[in-house]
């Protein structure tokens, strides 16, 4: 009886250890898929908002999205545009999970005006912010000037 | 005991090895559109150089039209090495025929010196076909194939084409498609 119980006490004990090793490995998978799923949806809030500075029609038009975004304090010749989404990536004012950070910068020339804008999608976690993805897109629109 | 142990081991690994390859693919995907945006930013600041030289071929033209000769201009040795311009400022022709026969010779030069290629090069008619290239990260570079008229009222350098090139890959494979011009 007590080579049973000894045998049995070794086969949870085996088994307790085997189940930690496996759990590790998918809570580690879990955790791979979270960040997947969060770049994957970074760089579509990215792409969306490069698309909309690539199809602004002038130089002094804003982006719709950037439209209902809160304006940060003028840095040098460029403007700073931040939005905040929450887990789901629903606008929040609230402690949001993602920052968008859009900066538009004008250069102009004789020939034109070429804008240009950089964007960075920040995950905030623990207090600190890394960066997720980061475009810059570019529209140049010539003046106009008569033959 | 021991078989549910392995296949939850198996099970573990499948799903750990997975969300690897997924998350890998995800960066590759972002890295991608980054250098995809960051080739379109260059290709823009080099058109805005293109612009300035359509404009300032367009100015030396109206200039050199008016004056018969291409003293006085900024780039005048580059522009008499032309045949066709010199044919062109003594030839009895209408000022605005010498005008655009100088035009496009005057780009042509210019742009050739910003590596500006024209596939279908034919001095003296306007508007003309160009290409350049813009590299980016790896093996990638970015063709912007566009139109260039320099006296057109609505848009001096049309774009009509941005094609992606990954070297070594075959090119003929797949023919570019052509971008929407509007209604």
């Amino acid at each position: 009886m007590n080579s049973f119980f000894l045998e049995m006490i070794l086969v949870i004990l085996f088994f307790s250890v085997s189940v930690t090793v496996t759990a590790q490995l998918f809570v580690s998978a879990a955790a791979r898929a979270g960040q997947s799923r969060d770049l994957s949806a970074a760089l579509l809030q990215a792409q969306n908002l490069a698309e909309q500075v690539r199809g602004i029609s002038s130089p002094d038009e804003l982006p719709v999205m950037l439209s209902v975004s809160s304006l940060q304090p003028e840095t040098g010749s460029s403007r700073v545009y931040r939005l905040e989404y929450d887990k789901n990536w629903r606008r929040t004012e609230k402690n949001p999970k993602f920052t968008v950070e859009v900066s538009l910068n004008k250069t102009g020339s004789g020939s034109g005006t070429l804008v240009e804008a950089d964007i960075e999608v920040l995950r905030n976690q623990s207090g600190s912010a890394s960066r997720l993805v980061s475009l810059h897109p570019a529209k140049y629109f010539p003046g106009t000037s008569q033959p | 005991m021991i078989f549910v142990v392995l296949c939850l081991t198996a099970f573990g690994i499948l799903s750990y090895i997975t969300a690897g390859s997924d998350y890998r693919l995800s960066e590759k995907t972002a890295q991608n559109e980054q250098d995809y945006y960051d080739m379109l930013r260059q290709s823009e600041k080099k058109l805005q150089t293109i612009d300035a030289a359509v404009l300032q071929a367009r100015s030396d033209a109206q200039r050199a039209s008016a004056s018969g000769s291409c003293d006085g201009l900024t780039d005048g040795g580059d522009y008499r090495s032309v045949p066709a311009v010199e044919t062109a400022l003594k030839s009895s022709e209408p000022p605005a025929d010498k005008c655009r026969t100088c035009c496009a010779a005057f780009l042509q030069t210019r742009l050739v010196k910003q590596g500006v290629t024209f596939p279908n090069p034919s001095v003296g008619t306007l508007p003309v076909n160009a290409e350049f290239s813009v590299a980016g990260d790896g093996n990638r570079s970015m063709r912007v194939s566009l139109v260039i008229d320099p006296f057109s009222e609505k848009e001096r350098c049309r774009v009509t084409g941005r094609e992606v090139i990954v070297s070594g890959q075959d090119q003929e494979s797949e023919s570019a498609l052509g971008l929407w011009s509007g209604n």
